[in-house]
This record gives structure tokens, sequence and C-alpha cells, in this order.
């Protein structure tokens, strides 16, 4: 390895010196002594993208998805760490930003959190990272002591020279380390998974300690010096309009700032408090135009699903052999109809964002499942080039897929703050707000057939959903030639998450679009979830009546997978060994 | 309290736990061995959206000297 050039020594510390860690400061790792803590506080070494270094040897991990609860924070932090081979004690994270992504042009890869993805599509490059900065390390520590770095070993952060008895640690040869260049990632060949010591295994999280005594700052509770708060309510009815507001009925009450039409849905009341706000948006006097949503009911909406159930024209999903022939002529029929409602994701901490927008800057504090999209967003929406936004992402008090892809809450803050330059607006939706406000999971029902023949053997199944599509409603584009598999996750051939675990000798599987004036959008396990209730639901239904019990019917049904899938074997043992550990189950229910 | 729900890494999100924390202190001085029955009915008012009532329900155990 070579010195390199300075640049990014110099782009490291103009940044570094912009307060000790990228964005909201560092997390360090439990049970430092003060003196720790403060030399903690010191910026470090950047070896590697990944990894930054203090002299102390706190290794601090640059984390680039999304924590909600989700546990991804530390995940990944231990795979880096495995591969970097440091003391996981004095293991401490840092989230970067979108706008450092982009002036580096992307190297902590994609943003987004969502799908269940944070980890598996980023678990190969942050062990490369982790990896590389261990390379490095042990090459500034081989330079030192003037020996083959083949020669040099580490353990916890420790690096030792066996002939010599020579030990130094991470800390102290970070500064060395730094101005070495990068191995090429794809010449690094990682651990095999068998010799993990760190990753993989059940872990204490790393974000735990600030939850515990109410000292974590969400988004939501952000307080900056002169900060106005902004409360909102969007049109009643979906797809309705705001016609007009009679801002001088509250114009005159204690610490309202003003009132700003947000689009043509929304509008906000700006005040000193958010308590103020909201009771003055509460008192505004607004009209609005309903449009056609209003004339639309819950009875409606089921009835329109309901003939999705047997309308002629279904797309068939998958179809193998001839289901309803089969069903037609087993010598026992069931038939089952479920439904399950437009669900919100109801995140525990409301829809908020705060944003100052000066004319060569703009600056927001966001809880985000795609910090990258809330910069996109908040760039457009205020008409500051990319390059002079700024998003710094908080923890989410819940994400559930609401705060992905929909920039909703952005979009809106940005427009209120537009019209308070250099100050920055903190918006906050009420609760009430949220819950009427959202992109709901997709109302939807299925019906349900099956055949079974005179010993209870499933002979032929035919399943039909019949509901609202999210991708109608936020990308038609993705749906091919009117084929909209998205609805139809949990129930694909294809191994891997959605697919469905069961087999039919004939299998008929169908979608009917059914789409309402309600938004919809992406909900925690997408599609897998509600389609996933259904089978289960009938799987039970066919196991009474083939007089079966539960578990072997299910078996019986997953032997009969005809073009087995590599998981399949797996699959079948999982099921059987939670049937052994049952009783183990039901008593740590209880605990 | 905060040792318990630390030991068994109760939060997920976290944005309830403050609440939880305080209302488990709360129960603990009015009935210092409590039965789940007492947790679920003392502890009902607060949701967690991300689902961590088994571990809360440990953890309660746990403070109380209890069953984890």
């Amino acid at each position: 390895m070579k010195k390199t050039n300075l640049s990014r020594r110099n782009f490291i510390v103009g940044t570094a010196a912009a307060g000790g860690g990228l964005a909201l400061g560092i997390r360090l790792p439990f049970g430092l002594n003060s003196t720790e803590a403060k030399s903690a506080m010191d910026v470090g070494a950047e070896v590697h993208a990944w990894v930054v270094v203090k002299p102390e040897d706190t290794c601090v991990i640059r984390i680039a998805r999304s924590e909600m609860g989700q546990g991804t924070l530390t995940g990944l932090a231990q795979l880096v760490a495995e591969e970097l081979e440091c003391d996981w004690k004095k293991v401490a994270t840092e989230s970067i930003t979108p706008g450092q992504n982009l002036a580096r042009k992307r190297i902590w890869g994609d943003m987004s959190t969502g799908g269940s993805r944070g980890v598996r599509t980023s678990q190969d490059y942050v062990r490369r990272g982790g990896a590389a900065a261990r390379m490095m390390l042990l090459q500034a520590a081989a330079d030192q002591w003037k020996v083959p770095v083949g020669e040099v070993g580490v353990a916890d952060g420790v690096i030792t020279h066996a002939a010599s008895g020579r030990r130094t640690t991470y800390g102290k040869v970070a500064a060395a380390a730094a101005t070495l260049t990068a191995p090429d990632p794809k010449s690094i060949t990682l651990k095999d998974p068998k010799d993990w010591k760190i990753a993989g295994k059940s872990m204490k999280r790393l974000d735990t300690a600030d939850k515990l005594n109410g000292s974590k700052v969400y988004a939501i509770d952000l307080k900056l010096p002169g900060m106005l708060h902004a409360a909102v309510k969007a049109c009643p009815v979906f797809g309705g309009t705001l016609a007009s507001f009679d801002e001088t009925k509250i114009s005159g009450r204690p610490g309202v700032r003003g009132v700003v039409k947000v689009n043509d849905f929304t509008v906000a009341v700006v005040a000193d408090t958010w308590w103020r706000a909201k009771s003055a948006l509460d008192a505004l006097p607004i009209v609005w135009v309903d449009g056609p949503g209003v004339s639309q009911s819950s009875a409606m909406i089921a009835e329109h699903l309901r003939e999705g159930l047997t309308v002629a024209g279904a797309y068939a999903f998958r179809n193998e052999g001839d289901a309803r022939k089969a069903i037609e002529g087993a010598a026992k029929r069931i038939e089952a109809v479920y439904s399950t409602p437009f669900l919100a994701h109801a995140t525990m901490e409301p829809m908020n964002y705060t944003v100052k927008i000066s004319a060569d800057r703009a600056e927001c504090w966001v809880p985000s499942q795609n910090a990258e999209a809330s910069l996109a967003a908040l760039s457009e929406q205020s008409g500051v080039p990319l390059a002079k936004c700024e998003v710094y992402r908080h923890d989410l008090g819940g994400g559930f897929g609401r705060r992905g892809g929909n920039q909703d809450y952005v979009r809106q803050a940005v427009a209120i703050a537009k019209q308070f330059p250099d100050v920055p607006v903190k918006m906050i939706w009420s609760r009430e707000e949220d819950m009427g406000h959202d992109f709901y999971r997709p109302i939807s029902q299925c019906k349900l057939a099956a055949g079974l023949d005179e010993q209870g053997n499933l002979v032929g199944l035919h399943v039909r959903v019949s509901g609202q599509s999210i991708n109608a409603f936020v990308n038609p584009a993705l749906i091919a030639g009117g084929k909209d598999d998205r609805q139809l996750r949990g129930y694909t051939d294809k191994p891997g998450d959605a697919q469905l675990g069961y087999a039919a000798p004939n299998l008929l599987i169908e979608y009917v679009m059914r789409n309402t004036h309600v938004p919809v959008g992406p909900w925690r396990g997408v599609n897998t979830n509600q389609n996933a209730v259904y089978m289960e639901c009938f799987m039970e239904e066919m196991a009474r009546a083939a007089g079966a019990d539960s578990l072997e019917f299910r078996r019986a049904v997953m032997a009969s997978i005809r073009s087995i899938p590599p998981s399949s074997t797996r699959r079948r043992q999982r099921v059987t060994g939670g049937s052994r550990c049952r009783p183990a189950c039901i008593a740590a229910s209880r605990n | 309290m905060q040792k318990a729900w630390a030991a068994l890494d109760v939060p997920q999100c976290g944005y309830c736990q403050s609440g939880q924390i305080m209302t488990a202190v709360a129960l603990l001085k009015a009935n210092p061995k409590p039965t789940d029955q007492d947790i679920d009915e003392a502890m009902s008012n607060i949701c967690c959206r991300c689902g961590t009532y088994q571990r809360i329900r440990a953890a309660v155990h746990m403070a109380a000297g209890g069953k984890a």
C-alpha cells in the first residue's frame, strides 16, 4: 500500500472540524468512565469510509441505514466489527448524512431502509469495509516495525508481532493507516461465517442506553433557537381540496405567526409553540371541496371488492394443472372468504419534520427510512440546490414503511418553512392527522376454494385476491401488462421471503385489481402479511375438514411441492422443530 | 427497573419506553410482586407499536426479583 494524496484526508479534517461527528454525534460504547468518554470525543482518524478509529481505541463504525427499532444499526456494526477484528466493547457508531454521501459519490451506498433489506443488501460491502480497515491498520503497524505484514496478527484491536513480541493497538496506528490507499474491495477474502465471533451472534444492542432514561432525542423532540412550530390539517376527504380559510378569525391569538396554504389540500398554522398552532388551527374556519370521495362508504368499497371475487378476466398469477376441475370433482369441497381492512402505519412517533431554509442553504432534521429521498424532496421543494441541502437523520420512533418512499410530510414542512426564511420550523402532525392521512395498507378480500380426496389429501386449491394495488397508486409503470404481482407477495413460487411454502397438485392463484380513492402504500411485510393470514386461516379450515392434525396437514401440503426449491427441506424442518418446542414457546409467552 | 430493561434489551424503537419504565416503577411501588395479570393490567394503557410486551413483562418480573 502506498501513501495516497491528501485530498481525502483534507476532506475528513474539514468535515470533522464541524463538530466531532458527521451528523448527530457518536453513540459511545457502554461503561466508559469520564476520561475515556472525553477521549472518545476526539475526532479520530478515518481509516476507511466505514471505520474511524480514535486514539484510545474506540472504533466508530459508520451506519448508512436507518434505525427504527429493527436492530439494523447493531447488526451492521457487528458485520463491520467482525472483519475489523476490533474490541466489540469499544465499538461506537455514527450515522452518515445523505449530503456527505452525495459529496463522496455515494461511497456508503444506498441509505434507504425498507423491506427488511437494511442488512441483506449491504452486508457484503460493509464487511469488505471492515476488512479493508483491518488490512490498513495491520499494514501501518508492519510499516512501523519494518516487518512483512504477513507476520503481524490482531485480536480485539491489539496488533502483535509474535517473532519480536511487540504489540500496539488500533488507536496508536490509526493516523498512519488513514494515509494508506485502501485495498481493492474485490481482492479481499472475507471470513467464513463459521469462524464468526461477533456477526450472527446475539449481541446486546448498541442503541439501548439512551432509550432507558429519556435522553434520546427523536426528531419530534428537537429544539432549536428561535424555532417556530407548525400544525397542519389536510382535507378530511381523500381527493378533496382546500377552497378557502379565514385567517382573520385566528390572527389575534397569542403566539400565532401565520397561516399557510401548504398545497392544494392542506393548510397550516405556524405559532411560537405547537399547542398554540394546533389550537388555532382547530379554530380556523376552513372551507373544503370534498370531491367525489365524499360519496364513498366502507360498505360501497367492500361491495366493489366482493364483485372482484367472482368477476371474469382475473389475472392468473399461478396456474398449475386445472384447479377448478380438480375442486369440482373432489370428494370434499371447502370455501372461505376473508378480508383485511385499510391499516394505518400508526408509528408511535407521529409524522414530524424540522427545517430551516435560507437563500443558499437548506437543512432539515427528520425521522426518515430514506434520508436520500428526504434530501431530494428538500431540494426540489425548497429550490435550494442539492449540494447546499443537508439532512440530519434521527432514529425513528417507528417506520413500518410510512417514512420511506412517501416524503409527503417533508414536502409539507418545506412549503411551510419557505414562508419563514432563516427560521427553523418544526411541523408535527397530530395523532388524528397521522391516522387520517396515511398511505394505508391496501384493503383486500380473498376467496379460497379447495378440494380434498377421500383420504383428506389436498387435490386442488384456488386463491383469488380482490383488492387495491399499491403500484397503481404509487407507480403504475411497475405494472407490466396488467400483471400486478406485488399484490400477491406471499404466493410466489420463487424462493425467498415472498414464497408460498405450500403447493397443491392443481393450483390457481389470481388477482383482481379493485382500486379506491384511499391512498395506499407499503406497510410492513408488504402484502405478504395479509396474504399469509388468508392462507394460514384456510390451511386450518382445510385441516379440520380433512380431520387432520394442523401441523401434519401442512407438512403433507409442503411435501407435495413439485419443483422443490432449495429452501423447502429447511422449511419443513423448521416447522417440525416449531412443533417440538411448542410447550417452551407457550411458557415463554406467559412469562 | 432500568437495569432490568438493559439486561433484557427491552426496547426496539424506544419511543414508548420511558412511559413503560415509569409505569412499571409505579406498579412495583404499589405491588412489589405482581403476577403476569397484574402487569398486563397495570401496563395496558401504554402501547408499544413494536410489540415488546413479552420483554416488558419479563423485565418487570426481573426488577421485582423474580423470574425473568
